[in-house]
């Protein structure tokens, strides 16, 4: 009697596997979550547990809940090894998304095609990323952003309508070096003479030799190659000097968090363009929801790792799931090579063959303490010429 | 060194970033190794080491991608240039008395650094080194983890042997640096930010016993998976090190093979 | 010529702020004998304390530099109390350890307690520019290059005509005989550190509104501290001082004319020239504060 009872519990337990509640997609972000770069991890953090928090409450990707897990690569592509790592052996992760920084991203790229897991990076923008994925390369990794190379292209062409020398600021970083390099080669295409280029160490908040320096130069205009953290202090030191270029910017200087650097005083980023292809105006219900839930501006990084999420590795396992019945690694990154979301806050997201997307251009001007979009420009591979 | 597979046991299906952990641990056992010849044998405080992992791990790295040397051929090229770096630091800061020979060293690291992250058409800088073909010895690949894990092991026994040799003879020269093992830095991009890494190097070399090979290890193991262990906790982990790092020096001075050989029963 | 005596404007500031710092560190090596690689993080401390008082307490300016010496005062003591004592008679590898240890916790917490995100603190002073004989800079580093000079001649002051000050003298000349003597040596260590702890708050106070706060701001400022201390001469805090202000004009000028990416590496070949040339320091070697 007792066997056949236990015997019956046993079948009970067993049988109903058809019964199961579907597995979770768990998938991994990864980021600077420690170290100097801290900041645009903490704001990866932020968006992505609300982008899936906020797909959870919907409920889930076709009826599956969403596990989020978090990797830090601390900006460097040693850390982006072991980070990779981490997601796919410990936490088990069928897709990442971010790396964030591209010296991070270049270096995850081989362990991601070894461990077989896709990638879709949100703000990469060395142009080496797009040349080594997709056809003939690295057929796990995608990027959903713009690189510099095609940014720069377009924003020297509109540089170009305003002035005829320049000097570009840039921070010592994989970023910073890498926009450095594709300007210099866009303003040589429009005409452009870059007077000088001058590198500064994140950090390190005293700009005055460097403003001296770029006196000396006068350059009709300057290119700004750096995040709001630093910008804030570059540009009070750059009022305080009384000099007056025309000023461009990449980075993340038009943005609420600058602005929140510089309540004090607005003033300060009045005039300032910037190339980017994210601004909180894109939606304005996402920046309320941000701000209601953590009480900060809204952050540039999280927002783009929540997009990708939300319109690239969403609809992708949605594809994987209707058509495979599965939502695994390799299932998702074919899905990936299919996807075509056309109306999203960033533009539309379809990868070509080496797994890019043509989302929006921007720019932005802010003034006054406000942020405007001048201009919305549809990129394509002919920005690459 | 069954350790691996006893512990891979325990974690089933976390073999592979386990054995990640241990190529890494033992690059910083050796390194520590190296370093505690010059801090534990000769007393003296360098904090050049550092750039000299760095001046290896480039000058293998460089050779690797740009030249196309074989791995073997870079390995003898970094352990040159690593201590040809030394010597040439070594002779006039030898001079100096114990702290600022401290400073002197730290300064030498801090400009090595500042070269190696600026000059970027000769190092590429903050993009760094990537794509370093993978090390192949007398035609073996040696493209796997476990097979990474069985040339750390092997580089590990040659700078342990290395180590007691030197140590038993007591010699006190500037280029006990030759010993560091860079191509190891291959399995992932190289990169200039090598300060920190100090922090583990020394932590490693102080509180795994002033002068023991086992402690050492211990020490080097401790503090390489540690940090990996507390990735649960991504914020607070390098709380947690500093403080057990704090807690160990306090309490165990001579280091942690000291604590546990008192605890032994004699 | 009006550009060189910009940049050495802005070395006299830069150097104003390495030597409040370099002269705390250097009290804490001549009277104690201890090498503090947490300094940086004092000065970090010093300046979130500052920014709470000034912007979150809302008190003004020269109350809540006041506050943040008094805060870092009492986190002097408490730092002495718990990890200096546990480290004083240890060999300065352990020394080194420690606050090297020290120093990762303190960076740490902070990012988790303060965020990322760097803090500014602008004050009337910073914001207002003036021109003083061509030169446009503001109030603020004016403020920082006087004030460094009071704080020293208030520290002089303090270390000849004082009886605690006296003992630190005497202390960092010739322990035992102190103790001997009957001097208070505990005491005595207690208020080295507050007092250098005390600096390290009044400096921040001082210079972070020109620039802005954040969690890593100690490492780098703590080496050239470090670099000054020793070119200055082991313990001998006025040569501290004067090397950083060596140090901080030659950071200035070699980033304005030569490369503003190497300066400082420049500022570092500068210190080791100087070890090569005398390795006792500039000063030879002095003995006391």
């Amino acid at each position: 009697m007792r066997i056949g009872l236990a015997v019956v519990m046993l079948a009970l337990a067993v049988l109903p596997a058809g019964a199961q509640a579907p597995q979770p997609i768990r998938v991994g972000f990864s980021s600077a979550m420690s170290g100097p770069s801290a900041i645009t991890g903490e704001g990866v953090m932020w968006g992505a547990t609300m982008a899936v928090d906020e797909i959870n409450a919907n409920g889930g990707i076709m009826g599956r809940k969403v596990e989020v897990y978090f990797g830090d690569n601390k900006g460097t592509p040693g850390e982006a090894v072991s980070a990779v790592r981490k997601l796919v052996d410990v936490d088990k992760v069928d897709v990442i998304v971010g790396q964030t920084h591209s010296g991070a991203c270049l270096g995850s790229m081989p362990i991601i095609k070894e461990l077989q897991v896709p990638q879709v990076t949100e703000s990469c923008s060395n142009p080496k990323i797009r040349e080594m994925s997709g056809k003939g390369g690295n057929e796990w990794q995608f990027r959903v952003n713009i690189d510099d190379l095609m940014m720069a292209n377009a924003f020297a062409k509109y540089i170009a309508k305003n002035a005829r020398t320049v000097s570009i600021v840039a921070q010592n970083d994989d970023f910073g070096r890498g926009a450095a390099t594709a300007y210099d080669a866009a303003f040589k295409k429009s005409g452009i003479k870059l007077v000088s280029t001058e590198f500064f160490d994140r950090g390190q908040s005293d700009y005055r030799p460097l403003l001296t320096r770029l006196k000396r130069s006068n350059p009709e205009s300057l290119l700004l190659v750096m995040l709001a953290n630093e910008g804030s202090v570059f540009m009070r030191q750059y009022r305080e000097l009384g000099l007056n270029q025309k000023i461009y910017a990449r980075g993340s200087l038009a943005t609420a968090e600058f602005l929140g650097q510089v309540k004090d005083n607005p003033s300060i980023g009045d005039g300032i363009v910037e190339a980017s292809y994210w601004t909180a105006a894109l939606d304005p219900e996402w920046e309320k929801r941000w701000l209601e839930r953590w009480k900060t501006p809204v952050r540039i990084h999280g927002s783009l790792a929540a997009l990708a999420f939300k319109y690239a590795v969403v609809p992708a396992i949605e594809q994987a799931i209707r058509t495979t019945g599965r939502a695994d690694r390799k299932s998702i990154r074919d899905a990936l090579t299919q996807i075509d979301v056309k109306d999203t806050p960033i533009g539309p997201i379809k990868f070509d063959e080496y797994h890019q997307a043509w989302i929006n251009m921007i720019l932005i001007e802010m003034r006054g303490g406000q942020l405007k979009i001048i201009e919305k420009i549809t990129t394509s591979p002919a920005l690459l010429q | 060194m069954g350790l691996p597979w006893i512990v891979a046991a325990a974690f089933p299906g976390q073999q592979r970033y386990l054995l990640h952990i241990l190529v890494f641990t033992g690059l910083f056992a050796s390194l520590a190794l190296s370093y505690d010849l010059v801090v534990g044998h000769v007393g003296s405080l360098s904090l050049a080491h550092p750039a000299f992992f760095g001046i290896g791990a480039y000058a293998a790295a460089l050779l690797a991608t740009e030249a196309k040397w074989p791995f073997v051929a870079g390995l003898a090229a970094a352990v040159l240039a690593a201590g040809a770096a030394a010597l040439l630091i070594g002779v006039p800061v030898f001079r100096l008395a114990e702290h600022s020979l401290a400073i002197g060293t730290l300064g030498f690291a801090m400009v090595t650094h500042i070269v190696i992250l600026n000059w970027v058409d000769f190092t590429r800088g903050p993009l760094c080194v990537t794509s370093i073909p993978r090390p192949s010895i007398a035609g073996l690949a040696i493209t796997t983890l476990p097979a990474y894990y069985w040339l750390t092991l092997a580089a590990f026994a040659v700078a342990a042997v290395l180590y007691r040799a030197l140590t038993t003879f007591r010699l006190g020269r500037a280029f006990h640096a030759v010993r560091d093992n860079e191509p190891l830095a291959q399995a992932a991009g190289i990169n200039p930010l090598k300060y920190r890494m100090m922090a583990f190097s020394i932590g490693a070399a102080v509180t795994g016993g002033v002068g023991s090979l086992r402690g050492i290890v211990i020490g080097a193991v401790l503090f390489t998976a540690l940090p990996e262990v507390l990735r649960v906790a991504p914020t607070w982990r390098l709380v947690i090190y500093g403080s057990l790092l704090l807690a160990i020096v306090i309490r165990a001075p001579e280091g942690l093979d000291a604590l546990f050989r008192r605890r032994a029963p004699r | 010529m009006e550009d060189l005596l910009e940049q050495l404007l802005h070395g006299l500031t830069l150097g104003s702020m390495y030597a409040m710092v370099a002269a705390g560190l250097a009290l804490m090596f001549g009277v104690v004998r201890l090498i503090n690689f947490a300094h940086g993080e004092f000065f970090m401390l010093g300046a979130y304390a500052f920014w709470f008082s000034f912007k979150e307490l809302h008190l003004p300016y020269a109350v809540a530099g006041v506050a943040a010496a008094a805060a870092m005062t009492v986190f002097g003591v408490v730092y002495q109390r718990t990890v200096i004592r546990a480290i004083l008679d240890r060999t300065w590898h352990v020394q080194l350890i420690a606050t090297l240890a020290t120093s990762i916790v303190m960076t740490n917490l902070a990012m988790i307690v303060f965020g990322t995100q760097a803090k500014e603190v602008p004050t009337t002073l910073s914001s207002t520019v003036i021109t003083v004989g061509g030169l446009r800079t503001t109030w603020q580093r004016l403020l920082v290059v006087a004030g460094a000079l009071v704080v020293f001649g208030a520290l002089h002051w303090f270390v000849t005509r004082t009886k605690l000050g006296k003992a630190m003298r005497a202390m960092s000349q010739n322990r035992e005989a102190c103790a001997v003597v009957g001097v208070d040596v505990q005491k005595v260590a207690l208020v080295t550190f507050a007092v250098s702890a005390a600096l390290a708050g009044i400096a921040a106070a001082l210079v972070t509104p020109l620039f802005n706060i954040f969690p890593d701001m100690g490492a780098l400022l703590a080496l050239k501290a470090f670099a000054a201390v020793i070119v200055g001469g082991f313990g001998y805090v006025n040569g501290a001082i004067a090397a950083s202000f060596l140090i901080g004009i030659a950071e200035s000028l070699a980033g304005g004319y030569v490369s503003y990416a190497y300066k400082d590496a420049f500022a570092f070949l500068f210190m080791i020239a100087v070890l090569l040339w005398r390795p006792q320091g500039l000063f030879g070697r002095r003995i006391g504060i």
